[in-house]
């Protein structure tokens, strides 16, 4: 069991500032979360970059449909041949499109799934109300959630950046 | 955040960066909880005009199901089918709604990677569009099979002796609209999921639990957003071909047979920017009513109508000089076969439906040369209707006009919808307009995160901060 401070702001610059004491303070990036009913590119850059594996089960996705297209199309080509008017058995220009379609069918299954699985969704401590969270978050507010045992410094941090809430939960 | 040479931290940024003049006013309009209300407001209680629409439009289903049952059951002779035109209403209808659900993924994911801003107003309504015009269409081609019970036999594997043939226009038109349709629901639904949260934590009761399951915990945590902005620009690259690739694969149904007005190459890029055409003008038909229904006309404003109104505009455009080069290279081609196809269509039985749609599609969308046009909202409802009837009659000239003046004249005949077609046709839109009802009243009609977007930052040392 560890424990969550989770402040509750209504500024952008007072929740830039509360993250960047909290790193100069040496809380790891891991340990801070932002919480907000949009992206602000500023802060998700600050606390690990904009760039996200998901490329990679995208890529693999791809490359999934891609193969297995070739594999379809020359299985049903070479299983049962239709010779029709001297054209080639194999032709592969009109193949082009259904490699295509398998490819972005794929790679967009393997899309959704990747984003899903990196967000950890679906989150089932959030259906069941054990998440450092408030509604307010989805509304006009944003949060900043630190796991750490240092309640007091966590919290003078955020009073110094003029928090509006602070709530303390056990994860 | 930016620290200058004395140390001193720097907050605002360049709030012209990436943003035009119409943007920055849009957003400042808004406030982050007047976004979240408001649009969770339009899916609260309805009107009684709702409800009577909605009614209307269930009526019209039933409509449908009712026909659907007499022809399964008389068979496929009670619609007007005159050798050698068949299934001609089915496949007009199935390329016009095909066609619709393009500009969905068009609006949605092109502009997406283009950064535009205008999109954020309407893109979930066409989004929802695209998802329901595919559903509309793909009822087609399964009325049309005549029996219905061995539907399965569309899906590529080999059965009962028949063996797939990749070759097939038919076979790259199955696995196009299939993944077409997967895609489209999937990059409709991840873009949801941040609304669908906020709706979460408004809701009460079922509805509650309903929008918690379906937004799957989201919090809203920068790493979920990282992740997903990534997603969803994959989503908006991958959609953004196939768009291109779907309809031209339509169009290839056409293109590779050998019927006069059929065999042509302009068709692809023709049917593209004719789909991005009638999509546009449907987006501009639904969201008229939509905004005045739902009281969201602070949401689409005049500067929507006036991006739409270019669209339309440019798209009519290549649909016209499309229609000219087809005419010109059919008249000096030397083959009578397309000769006598576009003469007939100007002057032969059908030239009421062909100047129909030269009126709708060609001369209609120029009056959206002026801005007064394109930002009167009601009269771009008029004229987006005028270009839907236009685009229907487009596929009706291209298939049904075809079909019944080809080679040989003794085989030529005059084909007349009967009812059944006529009531399947009223059908298709009801159940269209049915969905998009249903959704409207269920799931936020415009993008709550992505109108927060352009609401300038709140900031405690204040200036206005965008981006």
């Amino acid at each position: 069991m560890g424990k969550v401070v989770l402040g509750k702001f209504t500024y952008v610059d007072d929740v830039e500032e509360a993250i960047d004491e909290l790193l100069k303070a040496g809380y790891n990036k891991k340990d801070i979360q932002f919480i907000s009913s949009f992206p602000i590119e500023d802060i998700i850059d600050k606390l690990g970059g904009t760039d996200s594996p998901v490329k990679f089960p995208v890529l693999v996705g791809g490359l999934t449909g891609f193969s297995a297209a070739i594999a379809l199309v020359l299985v049903t080509s070479l299983a049962y041949v239709l010779p029709v008017g001297g054209k080639p058995v194999v032709a592969w220009i009109p193949y082009v499109i259904v490699m295509f379609e398998m490819t972005v069918l794929l790679g967009s299954i393997f899309n959704l799934l990747g984003v899903i699985l990196l967000s950890r969704l679906p989150d089932i401590f959030f259906f069941l109300g054990w998440r450092a969270y408030l509604p307010s978050f989805s509304d006009d507010k944003f949060g900043i959630a630190v796991y750490t045992d240092k309640i007091d410094e966590v919290v003078s941090i955020f009073k110094k950046n003029n928090v509006e809430e602070v709530r303390e939960y056990e994860v | 955040m930016k620290v200058d040479a004395s140390g001193q931290k720097v907050i605002s940024v360049d709030i012209h960066e990436g943003m035009s003049p119409e943007a920055r006013e849009y957003g400042r309009q808004f406030t982050y909880s007047e976004i979240s209300e408001e649009i969770w407001r339009a899916s609260q209680k309805p009107s009684l005009a709702y409800f009577l629409a909605l009614g209307f439009c269930i009526g019209g289903v039933l409509l449908g199901v009712g026909t659907f049952a007499y022809m399964v059951i008389d068979g496929m002779g009670v619609v007007g089918f005159t050798p050698p035109i068949f299934w001609v209403h089915f496949i007009v209808n199935f390329v016009f709604w095909v066609g619709i659900a393009h500009s969905g993924t068009l609006i949605s994911a092109v502009l997406h990677l283009f950064r535009s801003k205008w999109r954020r107003g309407i893109f979930r309504i066409a989004e929802a569009m695209t998802v329901f015009a595919v559903l509309t269409a793909g009822l087609f081609p399964l009325i049309h099979i005549g029996r219905q019970w061995y539907f399965y036999w569309l899906v590529p594997y080999p059965n009962r002796g028949m063996w797939v043939n990749f070759k097939s226009a038919l076979m790259w038109d199955f696995v196009a609209v299939l993944t077409y349709l997967t895609v489209s629901v999937m990059f409709f639904y991840i873009g949801m999921i941040p609304d669908l949260a906020t709706f979460r934590d408004k809701a009460k009761g079922i509805r509650k639990f309903i929008y918690s399951l379906l937004s799957l915990g989201w919090k809203g945590t920068d790493k979920e957003w990282r992740h997903y902005n990534r997603s969803y620009m994959f989503f908006a690259a991958f959609a953004t071909p196939l768009v291109i690739s779907v309809h031209s694969v339509v169009s290839l149904d056409f293109a590779s047979g050998v019927i006069p007005g059929w065999q042509s190459t302009i068709f692809p890029p023709y049917f593209v920017a004719g789909a991005i055409f009638s999509g546009m003008a449907m987006v501009v038909t639904i969201v008229t009513p939509l905004r005045k229904l739902m009281k969201l006309e602070k949401f689409i404003t005049d500067w929507h109508y006036d991006h739409m109104g270019k669209i339309i505009l440019v798209t009519g455009l290549i649909v016209t000089y499309s229609y000219v080069v087809e005419f010109v290279l059919a008249l000096f081609s030397g083959n009578i076969y397309e000769y006598q196809q576009f003469v007939y269509r100007a002057v032969g039985h059908y030239s009421g439906p062909f100047w129909g749609m030269v009126i709708c599609n060609c001369v209609v969308p120029l009056f959206m040369i002026s801005k007064k046009v394109r930002t009167n909202v009601w009269l771009m409802f008029v004229l987006s209707i005028f270009v839907n009837i236009g685009m229907w009659l487009e596929r009706f000239n291209i298939i049904m006009i075809s079909l019944s003046h080809d080679f040989l004249p003794y085989a030529f005949d005059v084909y007349r919808m009967k009812w059944p077609e006529w009531a399947m046709t009223f059908a298709a839109f009801c159940w269209f307009f049915m969905w998009f009802l249903l959704f409207a009243k269920f799931f936020p009609v415009i993008s709550v995160a992505e109108t927060k977007e352009l609401v300038p930052k709140p900031f405690r040392k204040g200036g206005e901060h965008h981006g």
